[in-house]
């Protein structure tokens, strides 16, 4: 009988404190990411894009609620809730002068998240893109329609003018993809644009920073 | 020098023992997330943060919680295990870039059944290290770091994979005794590989040195963004038996890893051969997978399988199926795992094991 009680009380004290903390837990930011043993840096990528770069320094930035409202001020579609939370711009660097920006944007497709690391220039143009993730045949094949071609050198104004009213790739630009390369060749212009919304909004300090000691870059 | 700096280190680790390491763990987390706190709640001026801002730069910290509850037919009964802990992450840079990270995730691990307590925890909470280390960049364009602290054994799909935590698992334990282990590793990527060679304790969760075990294993892999990756590995050592008064088990492993990712679906393979004690031994686990669109859900089916060669007699086998499944939502996610024993060594009851796991993070 006594037996029975300790154990009942025991259960009792571990869902108190369990409650307790669930509900400190609850008033925490509303971010929480993937265990952090499995971060990893998208290195090949930052030396594939940027040959030249030595190394790179990784600043860590909360995309926050501000952010997402600078955001879609900014670009005519919102950022989602599911990417906010604490990212990495990572500026790649050669001899410690700054090539650039590298970001990875996780975009939804239709087969399934897609990863995209972002090279951009310190003007925020596109300088190049690689698929960290990308599972559909389409990631392969729309390279070969011109892609990459269509965007590099595009800063946000003309990346944006790439699209029509429904946020699809201009029909004209993709006379050579099937629909499922044009619809890939879409999330990929708007994940661009979206890219360079962010980097100013979350990371302007840095990019403030890189201006101001490197104007001549 | 070198050599020098490594021994001491591991000498003070070492001597640190149990309540050294909990101490340690709670007063780096303690340190980086004070001021990490004042910075998210916008509470804290900086000039009341513990550490200069650089320290708390690049910084993430994050509270987990998580309990699982098991029902196993071996024991016929429920059991618990619930972790309580931190997990930090640090990344120091200088005008050059990156020159190194700290990761340290400490756990107080609560397991209240005796019949289901691994050697390493020697009462109801333990203070567990799943991973603590420095990763120091020795070359340029990450050609070689220098590892140093307690890591996971660099072998087999679990290199690329991390599963620390979750209730999905490869074959670490089956193959090397341990999953992660105190010592020093040089880890590196390539143009078309990536690597990672390691010398550790062999002892697991704690450091141990009766019967002076060790490991050392090495993994090299292609690329572990692409939809093909495959990688070798071999590991070769005297791995510390828990609560054994110091005896230890002297295993070799050589293997071959594969994923393949097409579309939503990822087909994973392992298999390895070697000895174990003398015996000769292999190892085989295929599993697939498939992750939701919106990545908010993923599912899989394993089998793994075994044999072991035993001096004198004939081969025996065993055979494990699982099938798991995990849920994300918001700071929460939600797995759940069966696993039947389909045959098994001699002498070992088959069982079936449901497990379930709420996590939550902050």
């Amino acid at each position: 009988m006594w037996h029975r009680h300790a154990i009942a009380s025991r259960r009792l004290a571990s869902a108190l404190v369990a409650a307790i903390i669930l509900l400190v837990g609850g008033t925490a930011p509303a971010w929480a990411d993937a265990p952090y043993c499995s971060l990893r840096d998208p290195s090949h990528q930052i030396y594939e894009m940027y040959p030249t770069a030595t190394g790179y320094r990784s600043v860590v930035g909360d995309i926050n609620n501000e952010t997402q409202v600078t955001v879609g001020e900014q670009i005519p579609f919102p950022l989602l809730h599911g990417e906010m939370g604490q990212h990495t711009l990572y500026v790649p660097v050669d001899s410690g002068d700054p090539l650039g920006y590298i970001q990875i944007r996780s975009e939804l497709t239709e087969w399934g998240m897609a990863e995209i690391v972002w090279a951009l220039s310190l003007q925020r143009e596109v300088v190049d893109f690689r698929f960290q993730r990308c599972r559909g045949r389409a990631c392969s094949s729309v390279l070969d329609k011109g892609l990459r071609e269509l965007i590099q050198g595009l800063d946000q104004d003309a990346l944006i003018a790439l699209l029509d009213d429904q946020g699809q790739l201009q029909e004209s630009l993709a006379a050579t993809m099937n629909e499922d390369e044009r619809m890939l060749a879409s999330v990929v212009t708007r994940s661009a644009i979206k890219v360079i919304a962010v980097i100013e909004s979350g990371w302007s300090t840095t990019v403030r920073e890189l201006a101001q000691n490197h104007p001549d870059l | 020098m070198g050599t020098s700096v490594t021994a001491h280190a591991f000498r003070l680790i070492g001597a640190m023992g149990r309540y050294g390491h909990l101490a340690v763990g709670i007063a780096i987390s303690a340190l980086f997330a004070l001021p990490k706190a004042g910075y998210a709640d916008e509470v804290l001026p900086d000039s009341r943060s513990l550490l200069p801002a650089e320290w708390s730069e690049n910084l993430r910290f994050a509270i987990d919680l998580s309990s699982r509850q098991l029902y196993s037919t071996g024991t016929d009964d429920w059991h618990r295990v619930d972790f309580i802990g931190t997990d930090l992450h640090k990344v120091f840079s200088g005008d050059s870039g990156d020159i190194g990270t700290l990761t340290v995730q400490g756990y107080f691990t609560h397991i209240e059944d005796e019949e289901i307590r691994p050697g390493f925890a020697n009462g109801k909470w333990t203070y567990v290290y799943r991973i603590f280390n420095y990763n120091h960049a020795l070359m340029p364009r990450g050609r070689m770091n220098l590892k140093i602290g307690h890591f996971e054994i660099p072998m087999g799909l679990e290199h690329s994979i991390n599963t620390n935590g979750t209730l999905r698992d490869y074959t670490h334990g089956r193959n090397i005794g341990v999953k992660a282990d105190w010592g020093v590793s040089l880890n590196g990527i390539l143009e078309a590989a990536e690597y990672e060679v390691s010398i550790t304790r062999g002892s697991g969760n704690n450091w141990e040195t009766e019967g002076d075990p060790y490991i050392v294993a090495g993994r090299i892999a292609t690329p572990s963004h692409r939809n093909l990756v495959w990688g070798v590995s071999a590991m070769s050592g005297d791995v510390f038996v828990q609560n054994s008064g110091g005896q230890t088990v002297e295993r070799q492993r050589v293997g071959v890893d594969l994923q393949w990712h097409v579309n939503q679906y990822g087909l994973f393979g392992e298999i390895s051969v070697g000895d174990r004690n003398g015996e000769g031994t292999s190892t085989g686990l295929i599993e697939l997978n498939r992750t939701a669109n919106s990545g908010l859900w993923m599912a899989y089916a394993q089998l793994v399988y075994s044999t072991l060669d035993p001096d004198g007699g004939p081969q025996v086998d065993a055979s494990t199926v699982l099938l798991g499944g995990k849920w994300d939502l918001a700071r929460w996610d939600f797995s759940v795992q069966l696993s039947h024993d389909l045959d098994s060594f001699d002498g070992n009851s088959e069982r079936n094991l449901y497990v379930a796991q709420a996590r939550y993070r902050f």
